[in-house]
Protein backbone atom coordinates (compact mmCIF):
# COMPACT_ATOMS: atom_id res chain seq x y z
CA UNK A 1 0.00 0.00 0.00
CA UNK A 2 1.14 3.50 -0.75
CA UNK A 3 1.15 6.16 1.88
CA UNK A 4 1.69 9.90 2.06
CA UNK A 5 4.45 10.67 4.51
CA UNK A 6 5.44 14.18 5.57
CA UNK A 7 9.04 15.24 6.09
CA UNK A 8 10.74 18.40 7.30
CA UNK A 9 13.29 19.01 4.56
CA UNK A 10 14.79 22.29 5.80
CA UNK A 11 13.85 24.89 8.43
CA UNK A 12 10.09 25.68 8.22
CA UNK A 13 9.68 23.54 5.10
CA UNK A 14 7.49 20.42 5.24
CA UNK A 15 7.04 18.34 2.11
CA UNK A 16 4.83 15.45 1.04
CA UNK A 17 6.43 12.21 -0.08
CA UNK A 18 5.00 8.92 -1.29
CA UNK A 19 6.13 5.85 0.61
CA UNK A 20 5.38 2.14 0.47
CA UNK A 21 4.01 0.68 3.69
CA UNK A 22 6.13 -2.38 4.36
CA UNK A 23 3.36 -4.87 5.15
CA UNK A 24 4.74 -8.33 5.95
CA UNK A 25 4.07 -11.30 8.22
CA UNK A 26 6.07 -9.85 11.12
CA UNK A 27 4.59 -6.36 11.15
CA UNK A 28 1.37 -4.91 12.54
CA UNK A 29 -0.37 -2.48 10.18
CA UNK A 30 -1.63 0.54 12.11
CA UNK A 31 -3.71 3.48 10.93
CA UNK A 32 -2.40 6.58 12.68
CA UNK A 33 -5.29 8.45 14.27
CA UNK A 34 -4.14 11.40 16.41
CA UNK A 35 -0.75 13.08 16.80
CA UNK A 36 0.78 15.73 19.06
CA UNK A 37 3.79 17.91 18.34
CA UNK A 38 6.71 17.87 20.80
CA UNK A 39 9.21 20.66 21.45
CA UNK A 40 11.84 18.45 19.77
CA UNK A 41 9.70 18.46 16.61
CA UNK A 42 9.51 22.25 16.86
CA UNK A 43 13.31 22.47 17.10
CA UNK A 44 13.64 20.50 13.85
CA UNK A 45 10.83 22.52 12.26
CA UNK A 46 12.49 25.83 13.14
CA UNK A 47 16.01 24.52 12.49
CA UNK A 48 17.03 25.31 16.07
CA UNK A 49 19.75 22.71 16.39
CA UNK A 50 23.38 22.72 15.38
CA UNK A 51 23.59 23.00 11.58
CA UNK A 52 25.79 19.92 11.27
CA UNK A 53 23.19 17.85 13.15
CA UNK A 54 20.32 19.27 11.11
CA UNK A 55 22.11 18.40 7.88
CA UNK A 56 22.29 14.79 9.07
CA UNK A 57 18.63 14.69 10.13
CA UNK A 58 16.85 16.32 7.17
CA UNK A 59 14.69 15.10 5.55
CA UNK A 60 12.99 13.92 8.74
CA UNK A 61 9.44 12.79 9.39
CA UNK A 62 8.38 14.47 12.64
CA UNK A 63 6.08 13.28 15.48
CA UNK A 64 6.78 10.75 18.19
CA UNK A 65 3.52 11.26 20.13
CA UNK A 66 0.75 9.34 18.38
CA UNK A 67 -2.01 6.81 18.76
CA UNK A 68 -3.64 4.65 16.11
CA UNK A 69 -5.92 1.75 15.29
CA UNK A 70 -4.76 -1.75 14.30
CA UNK A 71 -5.81 -2.74 10.79
CA UNK A 72 -4.00 -6.04 10.48
CA UNK A 73 -1.75 -8.15 12.70
CA UNK A 74 -0.30 -11.31 11.18
CA UNK A 75 1.39 -12.03 14.56
CA UNK A 76 -2.09 -12.37 16.18
CA UNK A 77 -1.16 -10.29 19.23
CA UNK A 78 -3.71 -7.59 18.32
CA UNK A 79 -7.13 -7.56 16.66
CA UNK A 80 -8.37 -5.26 13.91
CA UNK A 81 -9.85 -2.21 15.60
CA UNK A 82 -7.64 -2.35 18.71
CA UNK A 83 -6.70 1.18 19.76
CA UNK A 84 -2.98 1.42 20.37
CA UNK A 85 -0.31 3.82 21.57
CA UNK A 86 2.67 4.00 19.23
CA UNK A 87 6.01 3.51 21.03
CA UNK A 88 8.70 5.71 19.49
CA UNK A 89 11.71 3.86 20.90
CA UNK A 90 12.84 0.96 18.73
CA UNK A 91 15.29 -1.52 20.26
CA UNK A 92 17.37 -4.00 18.29
CA UNK A 93 17.87 -6.75 20.89
CA UNK A 94 20.44 -8.48 18.70
CA UNK A 95 22.78 -5.56 19.32
CA UNK A 96 22.30 -5.92 23.10
CA UNK A 97 24.01 -9.30 23.21
CA UNK A 98 27.61 -8.02 23.10
CA UNK A 99 26.91 -4.49 24.25
CA UNK A 100 29.26 -2.96 26.88
CA UNK A 101 26.35 -0.91 28.34
CA UNK A 102 25.11 -3.49 30.83
CA UNK A 103 23.30 -1.14 33.26
CA UNK A 104 20.40 -0.62 30.85
CA UNK A 105 18.98 -3.84 32.31
CA UNK A 106 18.44 -2.14 35.70
CA UNK A 107 14.78 -1.37 36.31
CA UNK A 108 15.42 2.28 37.21
CA UNK A 109 17.17 2.79 33.88
CA UNK A 110 15.74 0.51 31.18
CA UNK A 111 16.21 0.21 27.46
CA UNK A 112 15.14 3.79 26.83
CA UNK A 113 18.82 4.57 27.44
CA UNK A 114 20.04 2.01 24.88
CA UNK A 115 22.64 3.77 22.74
CA UNK A 116 21.65 1.61 19.77
CA UNK A 117 17.94 2.43 20.04
CA UNK A 118 16.31 4.33 17.23
CA UNK A 119 13.96 7.08 18.30
CA UNK A 120 11.15 8.24 16.04
CA UNK A 121 11.42 11.79 14.73
CA UNK A 122 15.05 11.94 15.76
CA UNK A 123 17.21 9.01 14.69
CA UNK A 124 14.47 7.43 12.56
CA UNK A 125 11.43 8.77 10.76
CA UNK A 126 8.46 9.68 12.94
CA UNK A 127 4.75 8.96 12.83
CA UNK A 128 3.47 11.75 10.56
CA UNK A 129 1.88 9.44 8.02
CA UNK A 130 -1.53 7.81 7.77
CA UNK A 131 -0.33 4.19 7.91
CA UNK A 132 2.63 2.56 9.57
CA UNK A 133 3.84 -1.04 9.81
CA UNK A 134 5.65 -1.75 13.07
CA UNK A 135 6.76 -4.60 15.33
CA UNK A 136 4.16 -5.86 17.78
CA UNK A 137 6.32 -4.69 20.72
CA UNK A 138 6.24 -1.13 19.38
CA UNK A 139 2.53 -0.68 20.10
CA UNK A 140 0.57 -0.90 23.35
CA UNK A 141 -3.19 -1.43 23.47
CA UNK A 142 -5.36 0.99 25.44
CA UNK A 143 -9.02 0.87 26.42
CA UNK A 144 -11.22 1.52 23.39
CA UNK A 145 -13.51 3.77 25.47
CA UNK A 146 -10.72 6.31 25.99
CA UNK A 147 -10.74 9.08 23.35
CA UNK A 148 -7.71 9.20 21.07
CA UNK A 149 -7.17 12.90 21.90
CA UNK A 150 -6.64 11.87 25.53
CA UNK A 151 -4.51 8.81 24.80
CA UNK A 152 -2.25 10.85 22.53
CA UNK A 153 -0.62 12.29 25.68
CA UNK A 154 0.62 8.78 26.53
CA UNK A 155 4.15 9.36 25.28
CA UNK A 156 4.52 12.39 27.54
CA UNK A 157 3.05 10.42 30.45
CA UNK A 158 5.42 7.54 29.73
CA UNK A 159 8.39 9.88 30.04
CA UNK A 160 6.97 10.99 33.40
CA UNK A 161 6.64 7.35 34.46
CA UNK A 162 10.22 6.65 33.31
CA UNK A 163 11.48 9.66 35.29
CA UNK A 164 9.77 8.53 38.47
CA UNK A 165 11.38 5.09 38.07
CA UNK A 166 14.59 6.86 39.15
CA UNK A 167 13.07 7.65 42.55
CA UNK A 168 12.71 5.22 45.46
CA UNK A 169 9.28 6.27 46.71
CA UNK A 170 9.66 4.15 49.84
CA UNK A 171 12.00 6.91 51.09
CA UNK A 172 10.20 9.93 49.67
CA UNK A 173 7.35 11.95 51.15
CA UNK A 174 7.79 15.22 49.29
CA UNK A 175 9.05 16.26 45.86
CA UNK A 176 10.03 19.63 44.40
CA UNK A 177 9.08 20.01 40.75
CA UNK A 178 10.75 22.80 38.78
CA UNK A 179 8.95 24.07 35.69
CA UNK A 180 5.44 25.17 34.73
CA UNK A 181 5.30 23.85 31.18
CA UNK A 182 3.68 20.77 29.78
CA UNK A 183 6.40 18.32 30.86
CA UNK A 184 6.22 19.55 34.45
CA UNK A 185 2.45 19.26 34.32
CA UNK A 186 2.66 15.69 33.03
CA UNK A 187 5.14 14.67 35.75
CA UNK A 188 2.81 16.32 38.28
CA UNK A 189 -0.11 14.25 36.94
CA UNK A 190 1.90 11.01 37.17
CA UNK A 191 2.88 11.94 40.73
CA UNK A 192 -0.64 12.69 41.94
CA UNK A 193 -2.14 9.63 40.19
CA UNK A 194 0.52 7.06 41.05
CA UNK A 195 1.85 8.54 44.33
CA UNK A 196 -1.09 10.41 45.88
CA UNK A 197 0.53 10.55 49.34
CA UNK A 198 3.60 12.40 48.14
CA UNK A 199 3.51 16.19 48.76
CA UNK A 200 4.37 18.06 45.56
CA UNK A 201 5.72 21.63 45.47
CA UNK A 202 5.88 23.20 42.01
CA UNK A 203 8.34 26.04 41.32
CA UNK A 204 7.41 28.13 38.27
CA UNK A 205 7.34 31.59 36.76
CA UNK A 206 3.91 31.87 35.15
CA UNK A 207 1.03 32.32 37.62
CA UNK A 208 -1.62 31.29 35.09
CA UNK A 209 0.16 28.04 34.37
CA UNK A 210 0.81 27.36 38.06
CA UNK A 211 -2.94 27.53 38.74
CA UNK A 212 -3.30 24.29 36.76
CA UNK A 213 -1.28 22.34 39.36
CA UNK A 214 -4.34 22.28 41.60
CA UNK A 215 -3.26 19.41 43.87
CA UNK A 216 0.22 20.82 44.50
CA UNK A 217 1.68 23.72 46.44
CA UNK A 218 2.84 26.27 43.88
CA UNK A 219 5.40 29.04 44.27
CA UNK A 220 8.21 30.95 42.66
CA UNK A 221 11.78 30.29 43.76
CA UNK A 222 12.15 33.86 45.01
CA UNK A 223 9.04 33.62 47.22
CA UNK A 224 9.79 30.20 48.68
CA UNK A 225 11.02 30.10 52.27
CA UNK A 226 9.96 26.59 53.27
CA UNK A 227 11.78 23.34 53.94
CA UNK A 228 14.43 21.91 51.64
CA UNK A 229 13.95 18.69 49.65
CA UNK A 230 15.62 15.35 49.17
CA UNK A 231 13.99 14.75 45.74
CA UNK A 232 13.87 17.48 43.09
CA UNK A 233 12.81 17.18 39.45
CA UNK A 234 13.80 19.63 36.73
CA UNK A 235 11.37 20.03 33.80
CA UNK A 236 12.48 23.44 32.55
CA UNK A 237 14.83 22.79 29.63
CA UNK A 238 16.36 25.37 27.33
CA UNK A 239 18.60 28.12 28.59
CA UNK A 240 16.57 28.53 31.79
CA UNK A 241 17.41 25.00 32.92
CA UNK A 242 20.77 26.30 34.17
CA UNK A 243 19.02 28.66 36.61
CA UNK A 244 16.58 25.94 37.61
CA UNK A 245 19.31 23.38 38.35
CA UNK A 246 21.21 25.89 40.49
CA UNK A 247 18.00 26.75 42.38
CA UNK A 248 17.38 23.04 42.91
CA UNK A 249 20.92 22.60 44.26
CA UNK A 250 20.35 25.42 46.72
CA UNK A 251 17.08 23.86 47.92
CA UNK A 252 18.58 20.35 48.25
CA UNK A 253 19.07 18.51 51.50
CA UNK A 254 22.27 16.53 51.96
CA UNK A 255 22.25 13.43 49.75
CA UNK A 256 19.31 14.64 47.64
CA UNK A 257 18.48 13.21 44.23
CA UNK A 258 18.11 15.69 41.36
CA UNK A 259 16.23 14.30 38.35
CA UNK A 260 17.03 16.25 35.18
CA UNK A 261 14.46 16.06 32.37
CA UNK A 262 14.74 19.32 30.38
CA UNK A 263 16.76 19.46 27.17
CA UNK A 264 19.29 22.28 26.85
CA UNK A 265 21.31 22.50 23.64
CA UNK A 266 23.93 24.57 25.50
CA UNK A 267 26.23 23.52 28.35
CA UNK A 268 25.02 24.58 31.80
CA UNK A 269 27.19 26.29 34.42
CA UNK A 270 26.10 24.65 37.67
CA UNK A 271 27.27 24.93 41.25
CA UNK A 272 29.50 21.87 41.56
CA UNK A 273 30.85 23.02 44.94
CA UNK A 274 27.41 22.58 46.49
CA UNK A 275 26.91 19.28 44.67
CA UNK A 276 30.12 18.04 46.29
CA UNK A 277 29.41 19.51 49.71
CA UNK A 278 25.88 18.07 49.83
CA UNK A 279 26.75 14.78 48.17
CA UNK A 280 24.01 15.25 45.59
CA UNK A 281 23.13 12.75 42.85
CA UNK A 282 22.14 14.10 39.44
CA UNK A 283 20.18 11.63 37.33
CA UNK A 284 19.50 12.23 33.66
CA UNK A 285 16.17 11.11 32.30
CA UNK A 286 15.22 10.74 28.70
CA UNK A 287 12.48 8.96 26.81
CA UNK A 288 10.71 5.83 27.96
CA UNK A 289 10.45 2.12 27.25
CA UNK A 290 7.54 -0.07 26.17
CA UNK A 291 6.92 -1.08 29.82
CA UNK A 292 6.30 2.59 30.69
CA UNK A 293 3.63 2.73 27.97
CA UNK A 294 2.00 -0.37 29.47
CA UNK A 295 1.89 1.46 32.82
CA UNK A 296 0.37 4.50 31.11
CA UNK A 297 -2.30 2.44 29.33
CA UNK A 298 -3.52 1.36 32.79
CA UNK A 299 -3.26 4.89 34.20
CA UNK A 300 -5.57 6.17 31.44
CA UNK A 301 -8.47 4.48 33.24
CA UNK A 302 -8.06 7.00 36.08
CA UNK A 303 -10.95 9.48 35.90
CA UNK A 304 -9.01 12.42 37.34
CA UNK A 305 -6.13 11.89 34.91
CA UNK A 306 -8.46 11.72 31.92
CA UNK A 307 -10.33 14.86 33.01
CA UNK A 308 -7.04 16.75 33.23
CA UNK A 309 -5.77 15.46 29.88
CA UNK A 310 -9.04 16.49 28.20
CA UNK A 311 -8.34 20.06 29.32
CA UNK A 312 -4.98 19.93 27.55
CA UNK A 313 -6.53 19.69 24.09
CA UNK A 314 -6.39 23.22 22.69
CA UNK A 315 -7.51 22.29 19.19
CA UNK A 316 -7.91 19.34 16.84
CA UNK A 317 -7.12 19.72 13.15
CA UNK A 318 -7.89 17.06 10.56
CA UNK A 319 -5.13 16.80 7.97
CA UNK A 320 -6.70 17.50 4.60
CA UNK A 321 -3.65 19.08 3.05
CA UNK A 322 -0.10 20.04 3.90
CA UNK A 323 -1.38 23.51 4.84
CA UNK A 324 -3.05 21.99 7.91
CA UNK A 325 0.33 20.69 9.05
CA UNK A 326 1.96 24.10 8.61
CA UNK A 327 -0.91 25.75 10.49
CA UNK A 328 -0.67 23.43 13.50
CA UNK A 329 3.14 23.58 13.65
CA UNK A 330 2.91 27.38 13.59
CA UNK A 331 0.31 27.29 16.38
CA UNK A 332 2.62 25.12 18.46
CA UNK A 333 5.58 27.44 17.82
CA UNK A 334 3.51 30.24 19.37
CA UNK A 335 2.06 28.04 22.14
CA UNK A 336 3.86 29.40 25.19
CA UNK A 337 1.26 30.44 27.70
CA UNK A 338 -1.15 27.54 27.93
CA UNK A 339 -0.61 24.01 29.25
CA UNK A 340 -1.94 22.09 26.29
CA UNK A 341 -1.40 21.12 22.71
CA UNK A 342 -2.86 21.64 19.27
CA UNK A 343 -3.48 18.14 17.91
CA UNK A 344 -3.39 16.72 14.41
CA UNK A 345 -5.81 14.02 13.27
CA UNK A 346 -6.33 11.87 10.20
CA UNK B 1 -23.04 -1.24 3.19
CA UNK B 2 -20.28 0.29 1.07
CA UNK B 3 -18.66 -1.81 -1.64
CA UNK B 4 -15.64 -0.98 -3.78
CA UNK B 5 -15.82 -2.27 -7.35
CA UNK B 6 -12.26 -2.39 -8.65
CA UNK B 7 -11.88 -2.37 -12.41
CA UNK B 8 -8.86 -4.42 -13.42
CA UNK B 9 -9.75 -5.58 -16.89
CA UNK B 10 -7.57 -3.20 -18.90
CA UNK B 11 -5.26 -4.53 -21.58
CA UNK B 12 -2.37 -2.17 -20.92
CA UNK B 13 -1.89 -1.51 -24.60
CA UNK B 14 -0.28 1.87 -23.89
CA UNK B 15 2.39 0.45 -21.54
CA UNK B 16 5.05 -0.20 -24.17
CA UNK B 17 7.09 -3.38 -24.28
CA UNK B 18 5.41 -5.54 -21.65
CA UNK B 19 3.26 -8.60 -21.88
CA UNK B 20 1.25 -7.73 -18.76
CA UNK B 21 -1.57 -5.22 -18.43
CA UNK B 22 -0.51 -2.26 -16.29
CA UNK B 23 -2.60 -3.21 -13.26
CA UNK B 24 -0.64 -6.44 -12.86
CA UNK B 25 2.86 -4.95 -13.15
CA UNK B 26 4.91 -5.44 -9.97
CA UNK B 27 5.67 -2.30 -7.95
CA UNK B 28 7.77 -2.81 -4.79
CA UNK B 29 7.15 -6.53 -4.85
CA UNK B 30 3.43 -6.70 -5.46
CA UNK B 31 1.07 -6.12 -8.39
CA UNK B 32 -0.02 -2.51 -8.83
CA UNK B 33 -3.71 -3.44 -8.32
CA UNK B 34 -2.90 -4.98 -4.91
CA UNK B 35 -1.60 -1.59 -3.69
CA UNK B 36 -4.88 -0.05 -4.89
CA UNK B 37 -7.05 -2.66 -3.17
CA UNK B 38 -5.03 -2.29 0.06
CA UNK B 39 -6.18 1.34 0.23
CA UNK B 40 -9.81 0.13 0.32
CA UNK B 41 -8.95 -2.72 2.72
CA UNK B 42 -7.60 -0.09 5.13
CA UNK B 43 -10.77 1.99 5.12
CA UNK B 44 -13.09 1.06 7.98
CA UNK B 45 -16.18 2.15 6.05
CA UNK B 46 -15.57 -0.22 3.13
CA UNK B 47 -17.36 -3.49 3.84
CA UNK B 48 -16.45 -5.49 0.75
CA UNK B 49 -14.45 -5.37 -2.47
CA UNK B 50 -15.46 -6.84 -5.82
CA UNK B 51 -12.90 -7.14 -8.62
CA UNK B 52 -13.78 -7.13 -12.31
CA UNK B 53 -10.74 -8.40 -14.18
CA UNK B 54 -9.47 -10.13 -17.30
CA UNK B 55 -10.82 -13.68 -17.40
CA UNK B 56 -7.36 -15.15 -17.89
CA UNK B 57 -6.08 -13.39 -14.75
CA UNK B 58 -8.88 -14.45 -12.37
CA UNK B 59 -6.82 -17.34 -10.96
CA UNK B 60 -3.80 -15.06 -10.42
CA UNK B 61 -5.94 -12.41 -8.74
CA UNK B 62 -7.40 -15.06 -6.44
CA UNK B 63 -3.87 -16.13 -5.44
CA UNK B 64 -2.82 -12.52 -4.80
CA UNK B 65 -5.86 -11.94 -2.60
CA UNK B 66 -4.75 -14.83 -0.42
CA UNK B 67 -1.04 -14.01 -0.59
CA UNK B 68 -1.56 -10.37 0.43
CA UNK B 69 -4.42 -11.11 2.85
CA UNK B 70 -7.02 -9.02 1.01
CA UNK B 71 -9.80 -10.22 3.26
CA UNK B 72 -12.48 -7.78 2.04
CA UNK B 73 -12.40 -9.16 -1.52
CA UNK B 74 -15.61 -11.17 -1.74
CA UNK B 75 -16.01 -11.75 -5.47
CA UNK B 76 -13.81 -11.76 -8.56
CA UNK B 77 -15.64 -11.66 -11.87
CA UNK B 78 -14.65 -11.57 -15.53
CA UNK B 79 -14.70 -8.12 -17.09
CA UNK B 80 -15.60 -7.52 -20.70
CA UNK B 81 -14.47 -6.03 -23.96
CA UNK B 82 -15.34 -2.49 -22.83
CA UNK B 83 -15.26 -0.54 -19.60
CA UNK B 84 -19.04 -0.41 -19.54
CA UNK B 85 -19.36 -4.21 -19.77
CA UNK B 86 -16.69 -4.70 -17.07
CA UNK B 87 -18.56 -2.32 -14.76
CA UNK B 88 -21.90 -3.98 -15.48
CA UNK B 89 -20.50 -7.46 -14.80
CA UNK B 90 -19.01 -6.13 -11.57
CA UNK B 91 -22.31 -4.51 -10.57
CA UNK B 92 -24.11 -7.81 -11.09
CA UNK B 93 -21.70 -9.34 -8.59
CA UNK B 94 -22.13 -6.43 -6.18
CA UNK B 95 -25.90 -6.95 -6.40
CA UNK B 96 -25.51 -10.38 -4.80
CA UNK B 97 -23.93 -8.73 -1.73
CA UNK B 98 -25.90 -5.51 -1.36
CA UNK B 99 -29.24 -3.79 -1.75
CA UNK B 100 -30.34 -0.83 -3.91
CA UNK B 101 -29.64 1.79 -1.22
CA UNK B 102 -26.09 0.54 -0.57
CA UNK B 103 -23.14 2.45 -1.99
CA UNK B 104 -20.80 1.21 -4.69
CA UNK B 105 -17.50 2.98 -5.39
CA UNK B 106 -16.24 2.21 -8.89
CA UNK B 107 -12.48 2.67 -9.04
CA UNK B 108 -9.70 2.08 -11.56
CA UNK B 109 -7.17 -0.48 -10.30
CA UNK B 110 -4.45 1.62 -11.94
CA UNK B 111 -5.00 4.56 -9.54
CA UNK B 112 -3.01 3.24 -6.55
CA UNK B 113 -2.45 6.60 -4.85
CA UNK B 114 -6.08 7.07 -3.86
CA UNK B 115 -6.30 8.67 -0.43
CA UNK B 116 -8.52 7.69 2.48
CA UNK B 117 -10.09 11.16 2.32
CA UNK B 118 -11.22 10.61 -1.27
CA UNK B 119 -12.75 7.26 -0.29
CA UNK B 120 -14.47 8.85 2.73
CA UNK B 121 -15.77 11.78 0.69
CA UNK B 122 -17.11 9.42 -1.99
CA UNK B 123 -19.02 7.36 0.55
CA UNK B 124 -20.46 10.41 2.29
CA UNK B 125 -21.27 12.13 -1.02
CA UNK B 126 -22.99 9.09 -2.53
CA UNK B 127 -25.05 8.63 0.62
CA UNK B 128 -26.13 12.28 0.53
CA UNK B 129 -26.69 12.76 -3.21
CA UNK B 130 -26.95 9.30 -4.76
CA UNK B 131 -24.20 9.93 -7.31
CA UNK B 132 -20.76 11.57 -7.08
CA UNK B 133 -17.76 11.88 -9.35
CA UNK B 134 -14.18 12.49 -8.21
CA UNK B 135 -12.61 15.42 -10.04
CA UNK B 136 -9.75 17.89 -9.84
CA UNK B 137 -9.84 21.43 -11.16
CA UNK B 138 -8.23 21.76 -14.57
CA UNK B 139 -4.92 23.54 -14.05
CA UNK B 140 -3.87 23.68 -17.70
CA UNK B 141 -5.81 25.47 -20.39
CA UNK B 142 -7.89 22.88 -22.24
CA UNK B 143 -7.97 23.20 -26.00
CA UNK B 144 -10.67 21.55 -28.08
CA UNK B 145 -9.93 20.40 -31.60
CA UNK B 146 -12.32 18.40 -33.73
CA UNK B 147 -9.88 17.45 -36.48
CA UNK B 148 -6.62 17.27 -34.53
CA UNK B 149 -5.15 20.05 -36.65
CA UNK B 150 -6.89 23.30 -35.71
CA UNK B 151 -8.30 24.68 -32.47
CA UNK B 152 -12.07 24.55 -32.45
CA UNK B 153 -12.56 26.13 -29.02
CA UNK B 154 -10.81 27.04 -25.78
CA UNK B 155 -13.41 26.49 -23.05
CA UNK B 156 -13.42 28.63 -19.92
CA UNK B 157 -10.96 26.85 -17.60
CA UNK B 158 -12.76 27.87 -14.43
CA UNK B 159 -15.64 25.61 -15.44
CA UNK B 160 -13.47 22.63 -16.35
CA UNK B 161 -12.45 19.69 -14.21
CA UNK B 162 -10.54 16.51 -14.89
CA UNK B 163 -12.39 13.32 -14.06
CA UNK B 164 -10.84 10.70 -11.84
CA UNK B 165 -12.24 7.74 -9.95
CA UNK B 166 -13.93 6.59 -7.77
CA UNK B 167 -17.31 7.34 -9.23
CA UNK B 168 -19.77 6.39 -6.54
CA UNK B 169 -23.47 5.70 -6.59
CA UNK B 170 -26.37 4.12 -4.82
CA UNK B 171 -26.36 0.63 -6.28
CA UNK B 172 -29.95 0.73 -7.49
CA UNK B 173 -29.35 3.96 -9.41
CA UNK B 174 -26.22 2.86 -11.28
CA UNK B 175 -27.70 -0.56 -12.05
CA UNK B 176 -30.78 1.11 -13.52
CA UNK B 177 -28.56 3.40 -15.62
CA UNK B 178 -26.63 0.45 -17.04
CA UNK B 179 -29.76 -1.55 -17.75
CA UNK B 180 -31.36 1.39 -19.55
CA UNK B 181 -28.17 1.73 -21.64
CA UNK B 182 -28.28 -1.99 -22.49
CA UNK B 183 -31.95 -1.64 -23.47
CA UNK B 184 -31.13 1.35 -25.66
CA UNK B 185 -33.11 3.80 -23.53
CA UNK B 186 -29.96 5.91 -22.96
CA UNK B 187 -26.93 5.92 -25.27
CA UNK B 188 -23.93 3.68 -24.53
CA UNK B 189 -21.06 5.76 -23.15
CA UNK B 190 -17.59 5.16 -21.76
CA UNK B 191 -18.24 6.74 -18.40
CA UNK B 192 -20.64 5.80 -15.61
CA UNK B 193 -21.31 9.42 -14.71
CA UNK B 194 -22.49 10.07 -18.26
CA UNK B 195 -25.03 7.26 -17.92
CA UNK B 196 -26.50 8.99 -14.88
CA UNK B 197 -26.55 12.37 -16.66
CA UNK B 198 -28.31 10.70 -19.60
CA UNK B 199 -31.04 9.69 -17.15
CA UNK B 200 -31.45 13.35 -16.21
CA UNK B 201 -30.04 12.92 -12.70
CA UNK B 202 -27.57 15.15 -10.88
CA UNK B 203 -24.04 14.09 -10.05
CA UNK B 204 -22.18 15.97 -7.34
CA UNK B 205 -18.44 16.62 -7.33
CA UNK B 206 -15.93 15.19 -4.87
CA UNK B 207 -12.50 16.77 -4.75
CA UNK B 208 -9.79 14.40 -5.96
CA UNK B 209 -6.05 14.82 -5.90
CA UNK B 210 -3.34 15.16 -8.51
CA UNK B 211 -1.65 12.20 -6.85
CA UNK B 212 -4.68 10.05 -7.69
CA UNK B 213 -3.42 9.84 -11.26
CA UNK B 214 -3.99 6.81 -13.45
CA UNK B 215 -1.07 4.68 -14.54
CA UNK B 216 -1.86 4.60 -18.22
CA UNK B 217 1.43 5.05 -20.01
CA UNK B 218 5.03 4.09 -19.41
CA UNK B 219 5.67 7.72 -18.38
CA UNK B 220 3.00 7.44 -15.65
CA UNK B 221 4.71 4.32 -14.32
CA UNK B 222 8.05 6.12 -14.26
CA UNK B 223 6.40 9.03 -12.44
CA UNK B 224 5.05 6.68 -9.77
CA UNK B 225 8.42 4.99 -9.35
CA UNK B 226 10.20 8.35 -9.12
CA UNK B 227 7.77 9.54 -6.43
CA UNK B 228 8.37 6.35 -4.46
CA UNK B 229 12.13 6.61 -4.79
CA UNK B 230 12.16 10.14 -3.40
CA UNK B 231 9.85 9.09 -0.57
CA UNK B 232 12.17 6.32 0.53
CA UNK B 233 14.92 8.73 1.57
CA UNK B 234 15.85 7.71 5.10
CA UNK B 235 17.11 9.69 8.09
CA UNK B 236 20.90 9.65 7.95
Amino acid sequence: MFNIIYKITSPTVVEEFIDVVDINENKVLVKVDTMAICKADIRYYLGKRDKSILNQKYPLTPIHEAVGVVLKDPTNKFKRGDKVILVPNSINEELCKNCPHTRCTRNDLGNNYCPHALFRSSSSDGFMRQFIACSNNEIVKYDSKIPAEVAVFSELLSVGVAALRRINFNEVSSVALFGDGIMAYIVYLVLVVNHPNVKVTVFGKNENKLKEFEKATTTTYENYHGEKFDTLIECVGGTYSEDAINEMISLSLVGADLILMGVNELNSAINTRSILEKGLSLKGVTRSSTEDFVTVSKMLNNDYLRSQLEKMVISKTTINSINDIYNVFDLEVENRTIIGKNLLKY
Amino acid sequence: MNIALILAAGTGSRMGNTDKPKQFLPIYGKPLMVHTIEAFEANDDIDAVVISTNEEYIADVRVWCKQYDLSKVKLIVAGGSSRQISVYNGLQAVKTLASDEDIVLIHDSARPLISQKIIDDNINGAKAFGAVDTVIKASDTIVQSKDGEKIFDIPNRTELYQGQTPQSFKLGLILEAHERAINGEVPNVTDDAKLIIAMGKDIHLVEGSKLNFKITTFDDLMMLKALLKIGRTEVK
